[in-house]
């Protein structure tokens, strides 16, 4: 390896991805989009981290038997 | 925690080729003196040994009518190939030394050649700027031709985008659901990864350490494991071609020791060479390597088929997924979730060596 990492850990237990820029920069995200986006921004990582998605957008309502 | 993303005619999905690379074209045991031709990103290569066993590769393209030199009855001569059409004649680096009915060969007349490399029981070609070949890597796997390992190997045809196999291949929770009864156990979807790149070296890493898992009958028939086992799957890609999966398994709760040996563990290298024939099918060359059972015929017959099968469950749901990509609107959408860290990243990787 070279040197210039950048790092993408799945928390155990948790749905939650941290991204770790070889800058040292850290941010947590709750979807490699985002998480990739604000990792290779460097070294503009966008300040408050990655964007965080609108939930209520992107997933579709769960089926009539879970709600 | 998802999140649409665009789909792969826009997120480095596109049906480009990464220029100036080296592509795996053949296995060394493939390029005889028989004339062979193989597709590499759409451009058609003939191959052939010279009498002094050097590999050549040169367009499969007569110069004079494009009469394919690799279809009978061409021929090779010592150390030319005879177009079979019209008997225009070539040397191995291509020039033409012959022509039918006059002395003067014209000057033009040349095919052309390509730098071609030799490793890893694997023919390299490099496909662009022929200056650019000597400095530009060509990634090892070494195990595939290395003492203390035993390998098989195939490759199978494609009819998918090479992408698709990149996206498969970084995403290895697939196993528990399309190669389930071969490779694939509840542990590999459920086990969380971690994902790294090498901007300076052009790799992209994916690990998943599996503590306590079943074994799937893969490795339990090949290792002889009957109980839980230790399983560790670390991927480690360089773009656009190369994909080696550094496969660790131990019966459950047995590690290396501190010193980095393993003498407990079984070790599988698994290679795949990703190389695009056209921009929509992918030769898709497949390798198993492992440092046990080394002479074991029924263990290399069981790996081979059970990993030919694999490969073609996967060649079946990727053709299916290409008919339906192809015929889809620029601009679609797809869903990204965690899993699909480390394809993303190969992903983004690939797109900026083609852009550059």
């Amino acid at each position: 390896m070279s040197g210039q990492l950048l790092q993408v850990t799945w928390l155990p237990g948790d749905d939650r991805l941290r991204g770790r820029c070889h800058c040292g920069a850290q941010a947590e995200a709750g979807e490699p989009v985002a998480m990739w986006e604000w990792l290779l921004a460097h070294p503009d990582h966008p300040a408050g981290g990655p964007a965080t998605p609108d939930e209520a957008a992107t997933l579709p309502r769960p089926p009539a038997h879970l709600r | 925690m998802t999140r649409c993303d665009p789909g792969h005619k826009l997120r480095g999905m596109t049906t480009a080729f990464v220029p100036d690379q080296w592509y795996v074209a053949a296995y060394t045991r493939e390029v005889t003196r028989e004339l062979f031709t193989r597709t590499v990103c759409g451009e058609s290569i003939l191959f052939w040994r010279t009498v002094d066993g050097a590999v050549t590769a040169m367009s499969d393209r007569c110069v004079h009518r494009r009469f394919p030199l690799s279809e009978k009855p061409s021929h090779l001569v010592g150390d030319t190939v005879v177009c079979g059409y019209h008997g225009f004649t070539y040397g191995a680096d291509g020039v033409c030394v012959a022509v039918p009915g006059q002395s003067r060969v014209p000057r033009t007349a040349r095919l052309r050649s390509y730098p071609v490399v030799e490793q890893d029981s694997f023919v390299w070609v490099f496909i662009g700027d022929p200056a650019l070949a000597a400095t530009t890597r060509i990634p090892r796997a070494p195990w595939l031709d290395l003492p203390g390992w035993t390998v098989v190997s195939g490759m199978e045809p494609l009819a998918a985008r090479a992408s698709l196999l990149v996206d498969n291949l970084l995403d290895l929770s697939h196993e528990t659901y399309l190669h389930g009864g071969y490779i694939g156990t509840p542990e590999v979807a459920e086990t969380p990864i971690t994902t790294e790149v090498d901007e300076e070296a052009g790799i992209v890493y994916v690990s998943r350490h599996m503590a306590d898992a079943a074994c799937p009958p893969f490795y339990a028939n090949s290792t002889g494991i009957t109980g839980r086992i230790t399983r560790w799957q670390d991927i480690e890609y360089t773009p656009p071609c190369l994909y080696l999966l550094h496969s660790r398994i131990a019966p459950a709760g047995v590690l290396p020791n501190e010193d980095g040996s393993d003498p407990d563990a079984f070790h599988v290298e698994v290679v795949y060479a990703i190389t695009p024939e056209t921009e929509g099918s992918t030769h898709d060359f497949w390798a198993v390597a492992r440092d046990f059972a080394l002479d074991d015929e029924d263990v290399s017959d069981y790996l081979a088929k059970s990993n030919r099968t694999v490969v073609l469950q996967d060649v079946a749901a990727l053709d299916t997924l290409e008919k339906v990509i192809a015929g889809e609107p620029d601009g679609y959408q797809e869903l990204s979730i965690n899993i699909d860290t480390g394809g993303l990243a190969a992903r983004r990787m690939i797109a900026r060596m083609r852009d550059r």
